[in-house]
């Protein structure tokens, strides 16, 4: 068996494999009933810290990744202003031409 | 052989049906434009067996034979394609019904115009008879886009209008040239002179046509009208566009380069290089976007790139994976734009860090959302999986460059879809805050779209085996033979 039936069956399996996984949750889930309260709670050494305040600062969200790669920078292109836009278009429309009646 | 016409035909009566319905009552205009798209989607499925039986159906218009007259081709492709996305507008317009609260008429009239335009370009053999559609496409969009007559609204229809009308000035000057050297506007004769010419005023043609294209594409460096048309439009109008719109400039690229000219490795590269920029250019502005529709838009300028490296490969594979990444993309932007839409209906913005606190997680909507994101960034068990695989294997048969590439954009899309997920359903929810009903009307395209891409994910042969066949409807020869005689 090659090709997509193979490909098939491997999804048949995954799915299997996932409901094995939802059967053994759901058995469990019932035994040990609703989840317990302390469950909830979390520890921060101590302090009792509020679940909203432990939340990642959405605006620092990737901050080092769009450091490192620029993308700010990428940003400050799009500037909204329409004469930009059509350089953009221009200058690309530009360039395939170029090289289309160079090589046609 | 008429019958093949009438998908079009219908939707263009339903465009002029609703005004005329609603100037008693505004009640029908849903009730006519679904008739409409139904009728439209079973005519271009009743299509299906004939096509897959012949390979390719031509109907030539008012029985004037080709290159005299205007050829519809019906094929594979256009026919897949054609169901995908009429079957997508009709989400769009059922999610509509309790959104669109005022100017129905005007509405329901445009959505049936763009999807005449998209369906003209699809299935018509003709270069000029492409361009016309494309600007009834067009046309009605930009009205689409300032459907709200607010200031940003206005802004974005305007920048669209001027953009979309200069990518249309080129089809139309590509034509032209086209038509001053070869003579003929029929896209099988097209193909015919073409092959025995080595004029440079064709690759001028080519490249103002394909420029145009992009632009429709929205593919970078030609992107800039797209977010600001996303995120100004109706929530149900930006399903259609990132759906259905976007996908139309890419078709028009592959018919063109594949069909009518002759896919010179020039183009090719053109293609690659266009599509990785804008993989990857879109996917990091989608990370530091703050409006949630905006960065669904960055993230279709993104997944364009994927079908335009894919294409650009020229490759059996990557050609299916590349038609085969259109059709998922509609699906799932279908699905993750309505959701945006239904978020911004609710906390009435689109700005995440103020959705937030503003919407109670929904399950229908959370769930949703969150099969979406995973299946654009191509998680097994979805249909983004099927596509993008195919994709990362036709990449690295040619250059494993691109499927580095490819994979570094895939991971920029779980970063921002998670940062997304987080930002509107997680962060800052009120477990107390009041929960509006979600019509069904709004619900149920949402749990349809996850049907299909749970099962096109789970049984991926059928996608396949259907990608293998549109390709397949690509071939200049067969094409030629079946317009011309």
């Amino acid at each position: 068996m090659t090709g997509y039936p193979l490909a098939n069956a491997a999804y048949v399996f995954f799915l299997l494999a996932l409901g094995i996984g939802f059967v053994f949750y759901w058995k469990e889930k019932k035994k040990t009933g609703e989840r317990e309260s302390e469950k909830n709670k979390i520890y921060a050494c101590g302090e009792d810290m509020k679940p909203e305040e432990l939340n990642i600062p959405s605006e620092t969200f990737y901050r080092n990744l769009i450091k490192i790669l620029k993308i700010e920078k990428l940003r400050e292109w799009h500037t909204g202003v329409l004469s930009d836009y059509l350089l953009w278009i221009f200058l690309g429309m530009a360039v395939l031409v170029f090289v289309l009646v160079i090589t046609w | 052989m008429i019958f093949g016409f009438l998908p079009i035909a219908v939707m263009l009566a339903t465009t002029f049906l609703i005004p005329l319905v609603s100037l008693k009552t505004e009640k029908y205009i849903i009730h006519t434009t679904l008739a409409g798209l139904f009728l439209s989607l079973l005519l271009s499925i009743s299509m299906i067996p004939d096509v897959l039986s012949k390979g390719r159906v031509v109907y030539q218009m008012e029985g004037w034979k080709a290159p005299f007259g205007i050829s519809i081709v019906f094929d594979p492709l256009s026919v897949f394609l054609s169901v995908a996305f009429i079957f997508i507008v009709l989400l769009a317009v059922v999610f509509s019904h309790k959104y669109i609260k005022y100017k129905k008429t005007e509405y329901y009239s445009l959505v049936c115009l763009v999807l005449v335009g998209t369906l003209g370009v699809i299935n018509t053999g003709d270069i000029f008879n492409m361009f016309v559609y494309l600007e009834i496409l067009s046309v009605s969009s930009y009205a689409l886009t300032a459907f709200f007559k607010k200031k940003e609204s206005l802004e974005a229809a305007i920048k669209y209008l001027i953009i979309g009308s200069l990518a249309t000035s080129l089809v139309l000057l590509g034509i032209a040239f086209i038509y001053g050297v070869l003579g003929t506007l029929n896209m099988a004769d097209i193909a015919v002179k073409v092959s025995g010419t080595a004029n440079p005023v064709i690759g001028t043609a080519l490249a103002l046509i394909i420029t145009g294209m992009f632009i429709k594409s929205g593919l970078v460096p030609f992107h800039a009208w797209l977010p600001d048309a996303y995120q100004a439009s109706p929530s149900p109008v930006t399903s259609i566009f990132s759906g259905v719109t976007t996908n139309v400039g890419m078709y028009a690229v592959l018919r063109l380069v594949f069909t009518v000219f002759n896919p010179v490795s020039v183009l090719l590269w053109m293609l690659m290089i266009v599509g990785a920029i804008s993989m990857l250019g879109g996917a990091l502005l989608a990370l530091v976007q703050n409006s949630l529709k905006r960065l669904l838009a960055y993230s279709s300028i993104s997944q364009m790139g994927f079908v335009a490296v894919s294409v650009g490969l020229g490759t059996q594979t990557g050609l299916s994976g590349g038609v085969l990444h259109i059709i998922n993309h509609s699906i799932i932007k279908g699905l993750l734009f309505l959701c945006a839409g239904f978020i911004v209906y609710q906390a009435k913005t689109d700005n995440m860090h103020e959705i937030s606190g503003k919407f109670k997680f929904n399950p229908v909507i959370g769930y949703s959302f969150i099969i979406g994101a995973l299946s654009l960034v191509g998680v097994p068990l979805f249909n983004g999986f099927v596509s993008k695989w195919l994709i990362y294997v036709a990449t690295f048969q040619v250059s494993p460059v691109l499927t580095v590439l490819a994979l570094v954009s895939s991971a920029l899309t779980l970063a921002y879809m998670l940062r997304a997920f987080y930002l509107v359903f997680l962060c800052n929810a009120k477990p107390g805050a009041k929960q509006k009903k979600i019509p069904l009307s709004m619900q149920l395209p949402l749990i349809v779209l996850v049907g299909i891409i749970i099962l096109l994910g789970v049984f991926p042969g059928f996608s396949i085996d259907i990608s293998n066949l549109m390709v397949q409807s690509l071939n200049k020869q067969q094409y030629i033979g079946a317009v011309l005689t």
